[in-house]
C-alpha cells in the first residue's frame, strides 16, 4: 500500500502560483512557478507521483530491520540531518534527499522559489546550484538566457505556510467529511421516506399497495447506503489516523523531511476531525521548531492553546514547547511570563529545584498538577537553558543538582541535554574540570551534532573539551576501535 | 453477537412480513422498524457509554493510576455492551492493568485468553497482547513460551513502538539463553532504538547490550553502554531487577572481594 502525496495538486495554469507534486522518491519538490506549465511540471512522472511513497504505509516499520533503518542516515546522525542551517528549509542539502534544489529558498530578492533536481536537465544555463533562486527579486535558475520562464512577480506561499495551514486544516463543519454529517443525511433520508410513504399510502388503494411492495426496499437501500456511506467515512478516519501516526513515527526516527511533506498534505486540506487536526497541528509545532522556524513554531501552538481545550498533560508540554521557543528567539520577557506560568500549572510556584525535591521524594503524581510524565524535569530543562542563555550560571547548576533525579527518570536521553546546559554553565564559571566532565556525559548520551542544533550556545564547548567516542561497530572478535 | 443478529432478523422481518403481521396495514412494518431502531440506538449508547468508559484506562495506567483504572475496566466488564470488540478492548486494558500490577499469572492468563479469541474489528490487538504475554512469560521464566510468542510477532508488520518493545522483550530472552552474539549483532542500531523507549526501559536494554558487548569481548561497546545506564537509571534498582546485569558493575579480576565498582549515582 502506499500513498501519493501531493502538495497542492491543482494543474490549471490559474491556479496562482503554487503548484507543486511531491515525490516521496528521492523527496523532491517540483518548480511551482507560474508558467512552468510549458516547461515542465505538467507532467506529472517528470515530479514523481509515484506510487510508492512513504506514508501510511504500513510496512514502514515492520520487523525486518530495513524497515526502521539500519543505516546510520535513517536516524540522521550524519550532519546534514541536524545541519545547523538557521533557515529552515533550504541549505541543508541532504536532508531533504538527493536532490540538492530541493527546498532552495532564494531569500536575497525576496523571492522564493522551490526547484526541482530535475530542473538541471531541463534548465538550460544551470544556474541553479540548489541554494535559492532568486537574485534582486528575479529568478535565476533558468539563466540569464533563458526565455522560457518570466520573472517571478509573486511570491509563492513557503513550505510549511502556517497562516494557510492552520486555515486549511479546519475541519468541515458537518460536511461530508465527517460521519456525523453522513449519518445526518442518512437520518434525513430517512424521515422523507416514512413522510412521503405515509402520505402517498393515505392518497389512494393503488399507491397503498406500491408503497407496501417498495418500502422494504426503499428501507434496506437506506439502510445499505447508510453503513457504506459510514464505514466509507471510517476507513477515511482511520486512513487520517494511520498518517498521523506515520508521520509520528517518522519524527522519532528523525525523518524530519518526511514527517514535514506529510504533514502538509494533512494539513493543507480540511482534516476529518477535529482531533486529528490539533494532533497534526502538534506535530507541526515541533517539525517547525526543528528547523529553528520558532516563530511558526510559537504561533502554532498559540493557536492550539487558545482555541483547543488539551487534557493536562499535552496542555503543559505544548506550553514548554513554547517557552523554549521563546528562549530560543531571545522572547526573554515573555519566556519568562511562559515559564511563571509552567510553574503554576505545575502546581509548585516555586523553582523547578522544589519540584525536584518532590521528584525525589517520590511524591511526584499527576492529579492535581499538569505536566504529568517528562512536565517538571522539561520545566527544569527550560530553565537551565533560560539561566545558560541569560548568563546565570550558578543558578543554573542549582537548579540540575535539584532536579537532577527527575531530569534522569522523565526525559530519558534527553537528559543529555541537562548535562550539556550545565558543562556550559561551569564553563562560564572558568570551572573547566567539572564543565569536561559533564560535556563527556552529555556527548556520551546525544551526538554534538544534536547538542549543538538545540542549543547553540554550546559550539564553544565543542572546541574546548572533547566530546564521548561512540565505538565503531566491528564484527564480533575484530577487537573494539574506540 | 446473539443479541446484533436478533435485532438484525426483527428488522427485517418488520419490512418484509407486513401484511401477515397487520393485515394488510401499510404503516405497521415501519412503525415496528421504528420501535426496533430505537431499541438498538438505545442499547448502542449503553454500549458506547462503557467502551469510553475504558477507553481512558490506558492512560491512567500510565500515569500510575492503577485504581482508577480498574475501577473503570471493572466498569466496562460489567456493562451491557451490543458490540464484542468493547468487551475485547477492556479485556485487553485489564491484561494491561495486570502487567502494570506485576500480577504476571493474571495477565498471561488473559493475553492468552484474548488471543484465542476471533478478533475481528479488533485485530490490532494481537500484536501489543502477545508481546505483553511474551513478556509476562519472561518474567514468569517461561522460555518457550515467551519464544514461541516472539516468532509469531516476527511473521506480522509492527508499528514502531511495537518493534521497540519487540527489541526489548527479545534481548531480554537472548540474554536469558545466553545469545550473546546475537545481541551483539546490529549493536549500533539497537543502542539507538533504545533511545526511543522511556528512561528505565531504555536502560535495561542499554544493559542488556552493555552485557552481551563484555562477552563476546567488546570491551569498547561494553564500556561505552554501561556508562550510559548510569547516566540514565538507579544502578541498584536496574540490577534488582535483573540480577544477571551486576557483571557489568562486577569488581574486575583481581581485586579485593566485595569491592564491586561503584556505580555513578549523583550528577
Amino acid at each position: 500500500m502506499g500513498t501519493t502525496h501531493k502538495i497542492a495538486t491543482d494543474r490549471s495554469p490559474n491556479a496562482g502560483p503554487r503548484r507543486l507534486a511531491f515525490s516521496a522518491v528521492g523527496a523532491r519538490v517540483a518548480c511551482a512557478l507560474p508558467g512552468c506549465e510549458s516547461g515542465f511540471g505538467t507532467d506529472e512522472s517528470e515530479f514523481g507521483t509515484d506510487e510508492s511513497g512513504f506514508g501510511t504505509d504500513e510496512s514502514g516499520f515492520g520487523t525486518d530491520e530495513s524497515g526502521f533503518g539500519t543505516d546510520e542516515s535513517e536516524f540522521g546522525t550524519d550532519e546534514s540531518e541536524f545541519g545547523t542551517d538557521e533557515s529552515g528549509f533550504g541549505t541543508d542539502e541532504s536532508e531533504f534527499g538527493t536532490d540538492e534544489s530541493a527546498f532552495g529558498t532564494g531569500g536575497t530578492g525576496g523571492a522564493r522559489a522551490w526547484h526541482s533536481g530535475k530542473a538541471r536537465t531541463v534548465g538550460t544555463s544551470a544556474v541553479a546550484e540548489g541554494r535559492g533562486a532568486a537574485k534582486g527579486g528575479r529568478l535565476s535558475m533558468w539563466g540569464a538566457d533563458s526565455t522560457i520562464f518570466s520573472p517571478m512577480e509573486t511570491q509563492p506561499p513557503l513550505f510549511l505556510d502556517v497562516p494557510t495551514l492552520l486555515e486549511a486544516s479546519h475541519p468541515r463543519p458537518g460536511g461530508a467529511g465527517r460521519v456525523g454529517g453522513g449519518f445526518g443525511y442518512g437520518v434525513a433520508i430517512f424521515a422523507v421516506i416514512v413522510l412521503l410513504s405515509a402520505y402517498l399510502s393515505s392518497q389512494s388503494k393503488a399507491w397503498n399497495t406500491a408503497i407496501e411492495l417498495l418500502s422494504p426496499v426503499a428501507m434496506l437501500a437506506v439502510i445499505g447506503g447508510m453503513m457504506f456511506y459510514t464505514s466509507r467515512m471510517v476507513r477515511r478516519r482511520r486512513g487520517e489516523m494511520k498518517q498521523l501516526e506515520a508521520v509520528e513515527e517518522l519524527m522519532q526516527l528523525r525523518r524530519w523531511s518526511e514527517a514535514a511533506l506529510m504533514l502538509e498534505g494533512l494539513l493543507s486540506q480540511p482534516t476529518k476531525t477535529a482531533q486529528a487536526r490539533a494532533q497534526g497541528l502538534i506535530y507541526l509545532s515541533s517539525v517547525l521548531a526543528r528547523y529553528h522556524r520558532f516563530t511558526d513554531a510559537i504561533a502554532v501552538q498559540q493557536h492550539l492553546l487558545e482555541e483547543i481545550q488539551f487534557d493536562d498533560g499535552t496542555d503543559f508540554s505544548l506550553r514548554l514547547g513554547r517557552a523554549m521557543g521563546m528562549l530560543r528567539e531571545d522572547h526573554l520577557v515573555d519566556a519568562d511570563r511562559a515559564m511563571n506560568e509552567l510553574r503554576r500549572l505545575a502546581g509548585g510556584g516555586g523553582e523547578a529545584g522544589e519540584a525536584g525535591d518532590r521528584d525525589s521524594a517520590g511524591t511526584q503524581g499527576t492529579q492535581g498538577t499538569q505536566g504529568g510524565q517528562g512536565g517538571q524535569g522539561g520545566l527544569a530543562l527550560v530553565e537551565l537553558y533560560r539561566d545558560v542563555k541569560t548568563g546565570h550560571p550558578e543558578e543554573a547548576i542549582v537548579v540540575f543538582d535539584k532536579t537532577f533525579e527527575g531530569l534522569r527518570d522523565q526525559l530519558g536521553h534527553r537528559v543529555g541535554d541537562a548535562y550539556a546546559l550545565v558543562a556550559k554553565a561551569y564553563d562560564l564559571l572558568s570551572r573547566e574540570g567539572e564543565a569536561r566532565q559533564m560535556y563527556e556525559k552529555a556527548t556520551l548520551l546525544t551526538p554534538v551534532i544534536e547538542l549543538e542544533r538545540r542549543y547553540p550556545e554550546l559550539v564553544s564547548l565543542g572546541k574546548k573539551y572533547s566530546a564521548a567516542v561512540v565505538p565503531v561497530e566491528l564484527p564480533v572478535g575484530a577487537g573494539g576501535v574506540a | 453477537m446473539i443479541l446484533n443478529g436478533l435485532l438484525a432478523i426483527f428488522a427485517l422481518a418488520c419490512l418484509v412480513l407486513p401484511r401477515q403481521i397487520w393485515g394488510g396495514g401499510g404503516m405497521g412494518g415501519i412503525m415496528l422498524l421504528t420501535g426496533v431502531g430505537a431499541v438498538w440506538l438505545g442499547l448502542s449508547y449503553q454500549s458506547v457509554k462503557g467502551s469510553r468508559l475504558a477507553a481512558g484506562s490506558p492512560g491512567l495506567i500510565a500515569a500510575g493510576q492503577l485504581e482508577l483504572a480498574e475501577d473503570r475496566i471493572e466498569s466496562a466488564l460489567r456493562s451491557f455492551s451490543l458490540f464484542r470488540t468493547a468487551k475485547l478492548m477492556a479485556l485487553h486494558h485489564l491484561a494491561m492493568l495486570r502487567h502494570a500490577q506485576k500480577r504476571w499469572e493474571d495477565c498471561a492468563q488473559l493475553s492468552r485468553e484474548l488471543l484465542q479469541q476471533r478478533l475481528g474489528a479488533v485485530k490490532n490487538l494481537e500484536r501489543p497482547s502477545r508481546l505483553m504475554l511474551a513478556d509476562t512469560l519472561l518474567e514468569l521464566g517461561d522460555l518457550n513460551g515467551a519464544y514461541q510468542a516472539i516468532s509469531v510477532l516476527y511473521q506480522q508488520r509492527l508499528t514502531l513502538p511495537e518493534a521497540l518493545n519487540l527489541l526489548a522483550v527479545q534481548l531480554d530472552y537472548e540474554a536469558r539463553i545466553n545469545a550473546w552474539e546475537r545481541m551483539f549483532s546490529g549493536i549500533a542500531v539497537k543502542a539507538q532504538l533504545a533511545e526511543l523507549l522511556p528512561a528505565a526501559t531504555a536502560a535495561r536494554v542499554e544493559a542488556l547490550l552493555a552485557l552481551a558487548a563484555k562477552k563476546v569481548g567488546r570491551g569498547d561497546w561494553s564500556e561505552w553502554l554501561r556508562r550510559r545506564v548510569e547516566l540514565l537509571a538507579d544502578v541498584n534498582e536496574l540490577t534488582r531487577a535483573r540480577p544477571m546485569l551486576w557483571e557489568l558493575w562486577a569488581a574486575p579480576q583481581g581485586a579485593a572481594p566485595g569491592s564491586a565498582r561503584v556505580a555513578e549515582q549523583g550528577p
